[in-house]
């Protein structure tokens, strides 16, 4: 029975439950795709939470550089080099014929004189491009297998693919190693980017599935998502922690509240009061003290500070309490500003606890197209990953956007509010209904909202 | 003494010891690359062969390659050496490559051996490979 060596990565362990000992795993991927940082999480965790020493051989990077850039992470490697448990080999660059020699004395070398577990090689390919044939790689992979299973420990090599190449074509190691894992950063023209981690190959461990979503960021480092990103952060949400709306009777359609770090559309036709809610949300939040940014698309910001005051407001005192307005005119803003202010805002609101206001979302439905919804899903994405929570409002009506556009955004909410007028002749009645509201218990009724002295209520 | 002389006596005690040697022989390997090596030593009752090089140290830098050759080749393999680094020295043995080292700073090249010592080194090689073919007729038996 082979023992299992768990790689200590958030995720990657509940998926695989590790490697085995003696085992060599490769892991490819373009520049850039996150290998190093990969293996360097695998070495750290081993170290850090199984006492286990590990070897980082670098053909690419220098020690200075990796030691800053891995603390960036999160991850600090000096204390654990002066309590024996890493090492780091520079190797950088082998261009002569003993290569191969080299790398033997410092795999060798190290790896007995601090009894290493894990070894890592990053990166093989230059030792590869001087040139050995397949036939001496193959056997240089099994003398290395036979080296680490002596060892006791798992060995993985880290292999460069072109930029833009998508098969692994590197002959033979594909073959011969134990498992090949493929990392991917995938950098769409419009859209925020995407780490998937590909795993071909794990002898041993079970494979149910092929495909995850991973990130790299302090403070974990790496971290692997077990059920897509969305649903990943969706687990860490406490369903009795409530944003209140502030508009009178609305948290108790919604069960109490918003749940914080949720996603919410508010949908309706034009005058059914979407931006006065979505307003009084803004607003009653920053006097609560919460960081709240309000975009709108569909008005200037003189606009909004004067919808503010008819709804007894004081425009500039919300400012000075930290309630940031940004308009936006969708016309002039393209896929990429859109995410500029994407990433803008989780940086505005870094601390937990935080609201993102967007009014009139479906105006970017003509300028973005196809794109649209990938933009809305990454938005909402983005304000999960900061803890942020997400209030969009959007135009129903037929022309502007289709039954199946709602569809689809509703995927993406978790709450949907429907406002709706009913046109009685003598006067236009206003009306609010809970479609949807996960983790509540919302009402199903169709209640007014009333407008009294220039305050929203459900009547 | 040379070198060449230092092989000579070691093929002598060898096959009086009933062993077939090919000198300077090759093995195929699995991979179809072939192996070369000082001897090839064969079992004439087993049919066994082992693989004999002598060269002057074995380090870390020497593992892998060593290590190749002999999973390629499939077969067992003694390399004599002035000095063998003791850590690998363990390592290699548990991957079923012997070493025969002489530690001492005055043997510091085979060539210069002194011929009383000659005899013990002889000795102690042709030991190390009786031992091993032992060990696997009675694995066999």
């Amino acid at each position: 029975m082979l023992e299992v060596v768990r790689t200590g990565i958030e995720g990657f362990d509940e998926a695989f439950g590790g490697f085995c000992r003696g085992q060599i795993i490769m892991v490819l991927g373009n520049a850039g795709s996150g290998k190093t940082t990969f293996c360097a999480k695998f070495l750290y965790e081993g170290a850090r939470k199984f006492g286990e020493p590990g070897v980082f051989i670098n053909t690419i990077e220098g020690k200075k550089e990796f030691y800053r850039y891995m603390k960036g992470l999160g991850m600090d490697f000096e204390p654990l080099e002066r309590e024996g448990l890493f090492r780091y080999v520079e190797m950088l660059t082998p261009t002569s014929k003993d290569a191969l020699m080299n790398l033997s004395r410092e795999l060798t070398k190290h790896a007995l004189e601090c009894n290493a577990k894990r070894i890592v090689i990053d990166s093989i390919t230059p030792i590869f491009m001087l040139g050995p044939s397949i036939e001496a790689r193959a056997i240089l992979h099994n003398a290395m297998k036979n080296l680490v299973r002596e060892l006791g420990a798992v060995l993985l090599i880290t292999g460069e693919m072109p930029m833009g190449e998508e098969r692994i074509g590197h002959g033979v190691e594909e073959f011969v190693v134990d498992g090949i894992i493929k990392l991917k950063l995938e950098v769409p023209e419009a859209g925020a980017p995407r780490r998937i981690m590909e795993v071909l190959k794990l002898r041993g461990r079970p494979l149910s599935r092929a495909f995850y979503d991973f990130e790299i960021g302090p403070p974990l480092g790496l971290r692997v998502y077990l059920s897509g990103v969305l649903e990943e952060l969706e687990s860490s949400i406490d369903i009795e922690d409530k944003v209140p709306s502030g508009v009178e009777g609305v948290d108790d359609l919604l069960g109490g509240g918003l749940i914080r770090n949720t996603a919410t559309i508010v949908m309706g036709p034009p005058g059914s009061g979407k931006t006065l809610l979505l307003l009084t949300l803004a607003a009653e939040n920053t006097l609560r003290g919460e960081k709240v940014v309000y975009i709108t698309f569909e008005e200037p910001r003189q606009q909004v500070h004067a919808t503010l005051r008819f709804l007894r407001y004081d425009a500039e005192e919300l400012e000075k309490r930290g309630l940031r307005i940004l308009s936006v005119n969708p016309r002039a803003i393209t896929m990429r500003s859109f995410y500029d202010i994407i990433q803008g805002f989780s940086k505005l609101t870094e601390s937990k606890g935080s609201l993102l206001i967007v009014d009139g979302i479906n105006s970017l439905r003509r300028e973005f197209g196809i794109d649209f919804h990938r933009a809305i899903r990454d938005l909402v994405l983005q304000a999960k990953k900061a803890g942020v929570t997400t209030i969009l409002s959007i135009l129903k009506e037929r022309e502007a956007v289709s039954e199946e556009a709602v569809t689809h955004l509703s995927t993406l909410a978790d709450n949907i509010v429907e406002l709706r007028i009913n046109d009685e002749g003598q006067r236009i009645k206003r009306e609010i209904l809970v479609l949807k509201a996960r983790m509540s218990q919302a009402s199903n009724m169709i209640h007014e909202l009333e407008l009294v002295d220039g305050r929203l209520r459900v009547r | 003494m040379e070198g060449e002389g230092v092989l000579e006596e070691l093929v002598k005690e060898l096959e009086e010891r009933g062993f077939i040697v090919t000198r300077r022989g090759f093995i195929e390997g699995v991979s179809g690359v072939k192996h070369y090596f000082d001897f090839i030593v064969e079992d004439p009752r087993s049919g066994r062969k082992l693989a004999f090089s002598v060269t002057d140290r074995i380090r870390h830098e020497h593992v892998l390659s060593v290590l190749a050759m002999r999973i390629d080749t499939e077969i067992p393999h003694i390399v004599v050496a002035n000095e063998v680094d003791p850590s690998v020295q363990d390592l290699l043995r548990k991957c079923n490559v012997f070493t025969v080292s002489f530690n001492k700073p005055k043997f510091s090249m085979l060539s210069s051996l002194p011929s009383k010592d000659l005899k013990q080194f002889t000795k102690t090689v042709a030991s190390e490979i009786l031992k091993f073919l032992s060990a696997i007729r009675s694995a066999e038996a």
